[in-house]
């Protein structure tokens, strides 16, 4: 029960490859509709400049139909987003990194806003990237804030085999490997069961 | 009266042999732990574990045909790049074998770094307008069985 939470473009031979590596579902920027053994729902991904901004695009998406998550740039928005029901994940990348703090966590925790990682951002971070993604990861798991971890990919040849991502999230990041499995499993699952896909 | 006593036998037979299996069994087991206990006591008293060899057998999902010399390349930069040269030389990963029709291949590296190698699949293959995504199959103990997996799949 794979599922990756941040595909770019699911063409079909993303999607035929995503089957070969046991993926059941995923979550795609932009797809076309047609049969295919994949779970596919569509991913709106906002990175507003301000909470105003945050606020009309929000307005504007209709409910239940994707995957909405937010890339905050500023603390308001952040904060806003993680106690906002339409918004299903939180998502850190190296740019908005220092967002993250304890009361975000705490507000994130209160509210069971899940927090997303991308695989690509991992993989092309520098050392002292790394140390912040790796505490404040590891500070999200010891508060108990589901963790998700979505590949980014925009091509097959970049989405990873779930256990090679699995070895790459303990050894990066010092995951327990249960959670590491979780993360790719069950926590992307629930956020997607209850949309219309 | 003799057909019972061939039940008797034969009932015997069948639960000395069940018997034989489950020991052989649990001995195995047993010589397992002792080993993983041996390793455990051995790096607490802060001597040099020894490597034993696995073998990770991957297959190819390409666009194109890539070389051996491609992949062995690949993995040693990505193994650079993600956990530096002194990583590399401990864990020496080796291509021992590589099948480019069917685009499957075994890998041996050291016991102690099977994860950091496999978690090297994550990175795409991309050189030469081939674009590949590399699965890992299965690891193993020996090379003949990593052999017959790689034929088998």
């Amino acid at each position: 029960m794979f599922t990756d939470l941040n595909v770019k473009d699911c063409g079909s031979e993303l999607l035929e490859k995503a089957t070969m590596l046991g993926y059941s579902a995923l979550a795609c920027w932009g797809y076309s509709e047609g049969e295919v053994g994949i779970r596919i729902i569509g991913k709106k991904l906002l990175a507003p400049g301000s909470l105003e901004e945050l606020k009309q695009t929000l307005v504007k998406i209709p409910t239940g139909r994707a995957v909405v998550s937010v890339s905050p740039r500023d603390t308001a928005t952040a904060r806003w987003s993680a106690h906002d029901g339409r918004v299903d994940t939180i998502v850190m990348t190296l740019e908005n990194i220092d967002l993250f703090d304890k009361k975000q966590f705490s507000t994130m925790k209160y509210y069971g806003k899940p927090l997303e990682i991308w695989l690509s951002d991992l993989r092309r971070a520098g050392s002292v990237q790394l140390a912040k993604y790796y505490r404040r990861v590891n500070l999200a798991l010891r508060m108990k804030i589901p963790v998700i971890t979505g590949s980014g990919a925009s091509h097959w040849s970049q989405l990873p085999h779930p256990r090679a991502a699995v070895c790459l999230l303990t050894l990066f990041l010092d995951f327990p490997e249960k959670e590491a499995l979780l993360s790719m499993t069950s926590h992307p699952y629930s956020v997607i069961a209850g949309k219309v896909g | 009266m003799v057909e019972e006593i061939a039940t008797l036998l034969a009932t015997l037979l069948i639960a000395q042999a069940a018997l034989l299996a489950t020991t052989v069994y649990y001995l195995g087991r047993v010589r397992k732990v002792l080993r993983v206990w041996k390793t455990l006591v051995e790096k607490e008293r802060g001597k040099p574990v020894k490597p034993r060899k696995r073998y990770v057998v991957f297959a190819l999902a390409c666009s194109g045909n890539p070389s051996r010399e491609m992949v062995e390349k690949h993995v040693e930069n990505a193994f650079t790049a993600y956990y530096g040269r002194a990583a590399l030389a401990k864990a020496s990963p080796q291509l021992v074998f590589m099948d480019e029709k069917a685009g499957r291949g075994v890998y041996r590296v050291s016991h102690l770094y099977v994860k950091h190698l496999i978690s090297l699949f994550t990175a795409p293959l991309e050189a030469e307008e081939c674009k590949c995504l590399i699965i890992p199959l299965k690891t193993t103990g020996t090379l003949k069985k990593a052999l017959k997996i790689m034929e088998k799949k």
